[in-house]
């Protein structure tokens, strides 16, 4: 396995760059996110920035429609918000998956435009306090037509509620929330990738 | 039903009319050739004739009527948008007659003439003013409607029962919606009800700085007359540059009602819902109001929450975790099947786009037909959106409904009050 970190000499559009081959991309990313606590506070997180990065996979699936689809799968979110002194980690129990499924039917060439969606467990730090989401906050852009997506904006879709690490027995690792009662939530306004911090071309070889 | 005996020849000339005017009615919807050559729905038909015999039987088959019209859950939609035109053509009671149904130690205080504001089949609304210089606005029942209602009432039952046992409607849960409609009836005729629960939308709604809901004046109020202080401007509002924002204010209250506090205006038609020149929204009579349990306001708001993710599975899972007993024999997957068809297929997050009526006629469908009943306190959030889905699609049919829920539906879930002990 080569790994080299690429330059601006590839074009990151290609589609073709991503069968059969394994990459590692890691964007900078900046966003606008909005809290909402149980007593009606609002809070305006409009600086939140950070990297995240993610890995696709070297196989190109088909949906049942004929569209091309591939599994990404994400392994880092570290974003801040230095204004509110929000922090936001990925929860590493559990996978973040995401899918890129092609518009048009066909083959890796038709991958791209493409939809593109994220499930995301967090571990959000606050004002001294730990939350985590059990479901998952659902990350979407329509239509983007570069990967990785750089300049791509996506949107959460509607908001997702956070619990209190203190009220779930079993830590970040707990599915089901039971009793507890969920302690603030989080909508995405808008998270872009502005510039590509790195790219990590794994091909697989044959035999 | 238990009746002085003395009553009886008078119930049975009532009960002979009331049945007289339902078979004319019943009639002339079915012989309307005209109209159904012309493609209005039959329902229509029967919701138009329904209104005419409403009109005529007096003031409990008007408020019944109007009751109905809102029952999108009971009655065919084009039915109950035939009932909601529905109107109270009636007089005021004379100045002299209401004001000597006002109590002692309240006329003693009243400075000048009482001056008529409203008038409807139950009550009338007054301006006035006490010595103190306060501005009220007074609102009599007119005398001796609660028998009549009352009456009027135990007849509409005993005829669903009877109804009920005919060949082709056996089944049919006409007595149960025939009690139902006449409980609310009967709950807007106890204006200290109505006074207490416009007490608590008034404390609720407090830090809602575009709503205004009247304060009542206890010490004045009886169960026939409810005394507020006086909003100017309620006769010609409506109008002006922000009635939009006035809307949107509105409909920001009625989802702190749903999700934050559970109680709920359930009547916010036209009438009761004032929206005032600087944006602001005044509303009134909560004689037709609901406190919802805990669980009920957290599951509906569970079930919006869902919704606005759209998994149409997880509003399912919601419902069925209301359900009491009864699964048994029932499909739960094909429910859950239906009801994800249902999310993913609801028209757009615009106001416009969205149509709640055929939303909810479905979702009531789709219990039926899987034997899966939601809360029975659901129908109230839901039949209050409903009451007023008209002025918003007409005032602000661009407001993404769902966005604009989201603030206060995370509230709800994640507040937890104590289970209330008064649904
Ligand atoms: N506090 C108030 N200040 C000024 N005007 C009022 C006030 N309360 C009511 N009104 C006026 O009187 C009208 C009727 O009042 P309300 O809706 O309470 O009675 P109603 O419609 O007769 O009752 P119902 O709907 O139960 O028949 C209102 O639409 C409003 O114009
Ligand atoms: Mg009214």
């Amino acid at each position: 396995m080569s790994a080299d970190a690429r330059s601006a000499a590839i074009d990151h559009a290609d589609p073709l760059i991503i069968p059969g081959s394994t990459h590692h991309v890691g964007l900078a990313i900046r966003g606008e996110l909005k809290l909402y606590f149980a007593d009606g506070e609002t809070l305006d997180c409009d600086d939140v920035q950070g990297m995240s990065a993610v890995r696709s996979s070297d196989e190109v699936g088909t949906t049942a429609d004929g569209r091309p689809t591939l599994v990404v799968t994400r392994l880092m979110t570290h974003f801040h918000s230095n204004v509110t002194g929000l922090l936001i980690q990925q929860n590493p129990s559990r996978p973040n998956l995401g899918r890129l499924t092609g518009i048009a039917p066909g083959g890796p060439e038709t991958l791209l435009p493409a939809d593109v969606t994220f499930d995301q467990y967090l571990i959000l730090a606050l004002r001294g306090r730990l939350y985590v989401n059990t479901d998952p906050l659902v990350m979407e852009a329509a239509g983007i037509t570069t990967f990785p997506p750089v300049g791509t904006t996506f949107l959460s879709k509607g908001a997702t509620v956070f619990y209190d690490l203190a009220d779930l027995p079993g830590g970040i690792t707990q599915r089901d929330p039971g009793d507890a009662v969920p302690r603030l939530a989080l909508a995405s306004q808008s998270v872009c990738g502005s510039h590509l911090t790195h790219h990590i071309d794994m091909p697989v070889m044959d035999g | 039903m238990r009746t002085d005996p003395r009553e009886a020849p008078a119930l049975i000339v009532r009960a002979a009319r009331i049945g007289a005017v339902l078979v004319l009615a019943l009639l002339r919807a079915v012989t309307d050739v005209r109209g159904l050559v012309a493609g209005v729905p039959p329902a229509a038909l029967l919701g138009d004739r329904l209104a005419w015999a409403c009109e005529r039987l007096g003031p409990a088959f008007i408020k019944i009527g109007q009751l109905l019209s809102t029952r999108v859950d009971i009655a065919p939609p084009a039915a109950c948008r035939a009932l909601a035109r529905l109107r109270d053509h009636v007089p005021p009671l004379a100045v002299p007659v209401a004001a000597r149904a006002l109590p002692a130690h309240l006329a003693a205080r009243v400075s000048g003439p009482l001056t008529p504001v409203a008038a409807g089949a139950v009550a009338c609304v007054y301006h006035g003013r006490l010595l103190d210089g306060r501005e009220i606005a007074v609102k009599v029942r007119r005398p001796g409607i609660a028998r009549l209602i009352a009456r009027d009432l135990a007849l509409f039952r005993h005829g669903a029962r009877l109804l009920q046992r005919l060949p082709g409607l056996r089944g049919a849960p006409l007595a149960d919606v025939a009690g139902q409609l006449g409980e609310a009836l009967l709950a807007q005729l106890d204006f200290l009800g109505e006074a207490r629960a416009l007490g608590r939308l008034r404390a609720n709604l407090r830090d809602q700085a575009a709503v205004r809901v009247p304060g009542v004046l206890e010490e004045f109020c009886r169960p026939d007359v409810l005394v507020m202080e006086y909003v100017p401007g309620l006769e010609s509002s409506g109008r002006g540059p922000d009635r939009k924002e006035a809307v949107v204010a509105a409909l920001r209250a009625v989802y702190h009602m749903l999700f934050v506090d559970g109680f709920v205006h359930c009547d916010l038609h036209p009438g009761n819902l004032h929206p005032m020149p600087d944006g602001s929204v005044v509303i009134v009579d909560a004689g037709f109001s609901r406190q919802l349990t805990d669980s009920g306001r957290r599951a509906f708001a569970a079930f919006f929450y869902r919704m606005t993710r759209g998994e149409g599975a997880g509003c399912a899972e919601v419902v069925l975790s209301t359900v009491l007993g009864g699964r048994d024999g029932h499909d739960a997957r094909g429910f859950r099947a239906d009801m994800d068809e249902l999310v993913r297929a609801a028209g757009g997050s615009r106001i416009g786009e969205f149509d709640l009526v055929s939303f909810a006629v479905r979702l009531f469908a789709i219990q039926r037909r899987h034997g899966f009943y939601a809360d029975p306190q659901f129908v109230f959030p839901i039949l209050s959106l409903i009451v007023m889905e008209g002025t918003l699609r007409e005032a602000c049919p661009d407001v993404e409904f769902q966005t604009e829920a989201l603030p206060f539906v995370l509230r709800g879930l994640m507040r937890r009050g104590e289970e209330s002990t008064d649904p």
